[in-house]
């Protein structure tokens, strides 16, 4: 088949469908009024979800700090004050992918569209990153002010290495959770399950978008 | 605002056929289909009072739907092998189906689209209803030169598959 019959084929198509489509005026006129399709907003209900959920997991910390704060548990208060601020960091990070969603201008370019639809997805590994800065203060929940000046050197030094050890863990974790290291084992044990497939699909389409914007 | 709404459905109903082959270029069973189409038309809908009337409805109404149905397809790619029966559609085929050689042939071609890549799919059905260069490059948002590279490499391919068809 040469290519002038496939654009004949092709025809033919459009002028049986132009002769045997018919609008539907009134379930038109009902999809007209109706809430915006939810194909471009499919990960909406679980950001919103996760807002939610965020939301009362700070409520509840800064009600405790706040309703229990003092000096003897320094640490522990102060430790959950930090915690709480990069969940409330987290949560900003989670409410600017919603209203970016919401500004999703799908008349553009394809390629624009759907790289900016990719990179909104991969953008939830940011929420990530973030929230891996919180694990070293999990470490300090614990101490409070008589210990520190009871404790043995060896019972400080012990805590001195736990918590430097996971300070670096979570620093590591901040600079390479990064879609380059997301075919490294390591990466995969950590963002693995149904809930992160979407992360990886986006990764390899955005991949492929870019092999199609650069004549390869 | 009514207005708005007879001109817009009279816009549609002009190119009906553009959204109607789009979609079904992205849609492997019918029950997904009449889904498409309606989420194309919403879409529109949406994206109609921005509308720049400096420019030509078609090119707009291209990306739109190429948009639509590229993020539906991923949505749905690993759903759709499930079927499920046909629902009542905004836009639909009322007459039965040609069943002649161009049909076969039209047949084999969409099926051919549908092995394509979800970017290439969209590069084929504009080369197919015969858009320019330049038009292509606009609605996709690559050069010009890449889409004659493009276009002759999927060409190559629509090729090959129907001489293996042949055999």
């Amino acid at each position: 088949m040469n290519y002038e019959e496939l654009k004949n084929a092709w025809k033919n198509n459009e002028s049986h469908i132009t002769n045997s489509l018919e609008i539907n005026s009134n379930l038109l006129q009902h999809s007209l009024v109706m809430k915006i399709s939810s194909t471009f907003e499919n990960v909406k209900p679980i950001k919103k979800f996760t807002i939610l959920i965020g939301i009362l997991w700070v409520i509840a910390i800064d009600f405790f700090v706040v309703n229990n704060y003092s000096n003897e548990f320094i640490f522990l208060y102060g430790s959950l004050g930090f915690i709480s601020l990069i969940n409330k960091i987290a949560i900003g990070i989670y409410i600017y992918q919603l209203i970016l969603i919401d500004e999703i201008d799908v008349s553009q370019s394809v390629l624009g569209a759907q790289k900016k639809l990719s990179e909104l997805k991969l953008s939830t590994l940011n929420v990530a990153k973030t929230l891996s800065l919180q694990i070293p203060f999990f470490t300090l929940l614990h101490i409070n002010m008589t210990m520190v000046e009871e404790a043995s050197m060896l019972l400080l030094m012990l805590q001195l290495i736990i918590s430097s050890s996971f300070i670096y863990l979570s620093i590591w974790l901040f600079v390479n959770i990064k879609m380059e290291n997301s075919n490294k084992t390591w990466f995969r044990k950590i963002f693995n399950g149904n809930e992160w497939d979407e992360l990886y699909r986006a990764g390899d389409f955005l991949d492929e978008l870019k092999q199609f914007d650069g004549n390869k | 605002m009514k207005t708005d709404k007879k001109k817009f459905i009279e816009l549609l109903e002009i190119h009906k056929n553009i959204i109607y082959k789009i979609a079904r270029s992205y849609c492997k069973y019918e029950s997904n289909l009449s889904d498409l189409v309606q989420e194309i038309t919403i879409q529109l809908w949406h994206a109609y009072p921005k509308y720049d009337e400096r420019f030509r409805f078609s090119t707009w109404l291209y990306r739109i739907a190429l948009n639509v149905s590229i993020s539906f397809y991923r949505k749905l790619k690993r759903k759709e092998e499930s079927f499920q029966p046909l629902p009542e559609s905004d836009i639909g085929i009322t007459e039965s189906e040609l069943s002649d050689e161009k049909s076969k042939n039209l047949d084999l071609l969409q099926k051919f689209i549908y092995e394509l890549k979800e970017l290439d799919r969209a590069l084929v059905i504009l080369y197919l209803d015969e858009k320019s260069h330049k038009d292509i490059s606009e609605i996709l948002g690559i050069t010009e030169s890449n889409v004659s590279t493009k276009i002759s490499r999927i060409k190559k391919f629509l090729k090959q598959k129907f001489t293996e068809e042949r055999r």
